[in-house]
């Protein structure tokens, strides 16, 4: 059997540090570098998390859309692994971002929440990836990997269509990356920071949760030769 | 040469082996019987080897061809299978039935003579236009038998085909089974109908997810 | 032979249907339904009515095509036959096929027969019926295609009652925001050209699953 995961986890330890130290100092940018925007005040600083998880959430999502495409066309285990892990870390990433957007949109727009084509992309994202996912437990003995498969692979473009459609809805929607609000250098920082803290620490749960996954396909295939075994000894004229 | 082979196939439910190490050959104008205790994996083979279900381990081939290289079209003519379930559109009659699954595999052939093979089966002509619905399991298992002889296919697997039929009925399966087999199809039976036993070149018993010949007359 | 052997499973769904008398009725009568629970939903007085007719058709299609498509497959698995039906000379295709055009038979007729329904009941008109009925037609095919995929993955899953509007219900997100539009801007008496990004946004969703479902199903179903 193909050796799956290595005991040693050195690089996703060494992976896991590099995030762990990167959110830190991603903290200590937000708290103390990063001076509070002037007409929005101390909320503004959820941008930095905000739109760093929009931004990993897009691209797990993408992944794993892309991935799954490809597990159609060729089948692998570990293909498939890769594609479950980034939905599921997509998943996680539209929560975040679906927490804090109400909370940013509350004290800048004064709703928890607007129509506003990135957070209904964002809530439509969520209810596929979970739709998907659900699909793929509810599904007997493997055919859900193939289904969840499919609608992964079809999800992504009409996730672009959802996109030009709540764009087109939304007409004039607040600008909000482009405002004057990360001119100062200490933002741009503190903004750069934090979006490689929270790619690096997507990229920690999505091998984390890879890693789970091949143990689980690894074990799945023990526990098979297992009962193969099992069944070879009760035969009648076996040796025992 | 070998029709039909199974070179170490196995399956598993829910992360368990029921079928293992299974080996098989089948040859052309032979009949096998196929006996085991419920729950076997008699079924679940079947299926492997009419490459509806992918086996967990091992692969069949048909003609020396691995079936997932076969397409899946090709394979519906050249497998037929006749199982639980009858495989029939309830709602439309015997002869649109079969005239259905004829023209799905062979489109574009000359219309067939569906009447013909249903009274073959021993379907009344009153019965062959109305909705079989209502018909018994009897009748439903003839129909279904009609349909497996209009596919014209030359392996033929069936599960428990005597369900349902009567004693005129398993007469007539029987008849109709030597008659492909003498047109040289190859076909394995798994029941546990003594009726059927007699016409057997070999008999094999699935135990422990494993085939072996057969010592007993008759499980039953 | 692919349209041939699509054109005999659509005439044996035809026959099931006719026989059966099961779907189609009821699938109108759901509609209506619908159409009664909107009004007592959103109808207040001294608001005018005929605001709400865009979201209520809409919203009123949506619903009732689920209906049609959680019966789509109920012939076949009733008699065993989807693996059969499955394993045609085309492959799996002509049976999706056939189903996409079964329902979208269906929800055609529902629609046709509902429109005026809801005019009627909404106290409305429309401004420019051929855009309204032409956006309606590619909702209709948008949803037929992908539903058809949808149902025909989802047949061996359990609890697929409920899986089925949530995953479809997103994925078709596009098809309603923008029939809607359409049908608001039409019944505002905006230009055509104000239509015509929303009509290509469709036009795009209907090309890529009329593309993308066949394939996907195949992919699926033969082993």
């Amino acid at each position: 059997m193909a050796k799956i995961a290595s005991p040693r986890p050195t690089g996703f330890l060494a992976l896991l540090s590099v995030a762990t130290l990167l959110v830190l100092a991603a903290l200590y940018c937000v708290a103390f570098v990063a001076r509070p925007d002037v007409t929005l005040g101390i909320v503004q600083k959820i941008f930095y998390f905000h739109v760093s998880s929009a931004i990993a959430m897009m691209l797990c999502l993408s992944c794993g859309s892309m991935l799954s495409l490809i597990d159609l066309f060729a089948p692998s285990d570990r293909i498939d692994a890769l594609a479950h892990s980034a939905i599921e870390t997509g998943l996680a990433f539209a929560l975040m971002v679906l927490t804090s957007g109400p909370l940013w949109a509350r004290k800048s727009w004064g709703a928890w929440w607007t129509w506003e084509p990135r957070l209904t992309l964002t809530l439509m994202l969520l209810l596929l990836a979970a739709a998907v996912l659900g699909i793929r437990s509810m599904a007997a003995d493997g055919s859900g990997r193939k289904i969840a498969a499919a609608l992964a692979s079809l999800a992504a473009p009409i996730a672009y269509l959802i996109h030009v459609a709540v764009e087109k809805w939304g007409g004039t929607h607040p600008m909000v990356l482009k405002g004057g609000g990360i001119q100062s250098p200490g933002m741009q920082l503190t903004f750069r920071v934090a979006m490689l803290a929270i790619l690096l620490f997507a990229a920690t749960l999505w091998t984390l949760r890879f890693r789970v996954l091949r143990l689980e396909q690894r074990l799945h295939a023990l526990r098979l030769e297992l009962s193969a075994q099992d069944v070879r000894k009760q035969r009648p004229g076996a040796p025992t | 040469m070998t029709r039909l082979l199974a070179e170490g196939v196995g399956w598993a439910v829910d992360g368990r082996f029921v079928l293992v190490d299974v080996e098989l050959a089948l040859e052309p104008a032979t009949l096998t019987v196929l006996t085991g205790e419920n729950g076997a994996g008699k079924s679940s083979l079947l299926e492997i080897l009419a490459g509806t279900r992918q086996p967990a381990r091992g692969a069949v081939k048909l003609d020396g061809v691995p079936l997932p290289e076969i397409a899946p079209a090709h394979l519906a003519r050249r497998i037929a299978r006749l199982d639980h379930a009858p495989g029939l559109y309830l709602e439309l009659s015997a002869l649109e039935n079969v005239q259905l699954f004829h023209a799905l595999l062979h489109p574009g052939t000359v219309a067939l003579d569906a009447a013909a093979l249903l009274t073959d089966v021993g379907l009344a002509s009153r019965d062959h236009a109305r909705p079989v619905r209502g018909f018994s399991r009897g009748m439903l298992q003839r129909t279904a038998l009609a349909r497996v002889l209009a596919s014209g296919a030359d392996v033929w697997l069936l599960d428990e085909p005597s369900t349902g039929l009567d004693r005129a009925g398993c007469a007539l399966l029987a008849d109709v089974l030597q008659r492909v087999r003498a047109q040289g199809a190859t076909l394995l039976v798994a029941t546990h109908d003594p009726a059927l036993l007699p016409l057997a070149d070999r008999r094999l018993h699935l135990d422990h997810g494993h085939l072996q010949p057969a010592q007993v007359a008759s499980t039953c | 032979m692919l349209l041939r052997l699509t054109w005999l499973l659509l005439q044996k769904d035809l026959r099931v249907a006719a026989r059966s008398r099961e779907v189609f009725g009821f699938m109108l009568l759901f509609a209506l339904l619908c159409v009664v629970v909107f009004a007592f939903g959103f109808l207040r007085e001294g608001e005018a009515a005929a605001a709400q007719v865009p979201g209520v058709l809409w919203v009123t299609l949506l619903f009732s095509g689920t209906v049609g498509l959680l019966r789509l497959f109920a012939a076949e698995e009733e008699g065993g036959t989807l693996m059969l039906a499955e394993r045609t000379l085309a492959g799996a295709t002509p049976l999706l096929l056939s189903k996409a055009l079964m329902q979208l038979l269906f929800s055609g007729v529902t629609t046709l027969l509902l429109l005026p329904v809801v005019l009627v009941f909404f106290d409305a008109s429309l401004a420019q019926p051929a855009w309204v009925l032409a956006a309606l037609a590619l909702g209709l095919v948008g949803q037929a295609m992908l539903g058809a995929l949808v149902a025909a993955l989802l047949v061996h899953v359990r609890l697929r009652e409920v899986l089925l509007p949530l995953v479809l219900y997103p994925l078709l997100a596009p098809l309603v925001i923008a029939g809607v539009r359409i049908t608001v801007l039409t019944q505002a008496g905006a230009p055509m050209e104000a239509l015509d990004g929303w009509l290509a946004l469709m036009l795009g969703f209907d090309a890529l699953v009329l593309v993308a479902a066949p394939w996907l199903h195949a992919r699926v179903v033969e082993l």
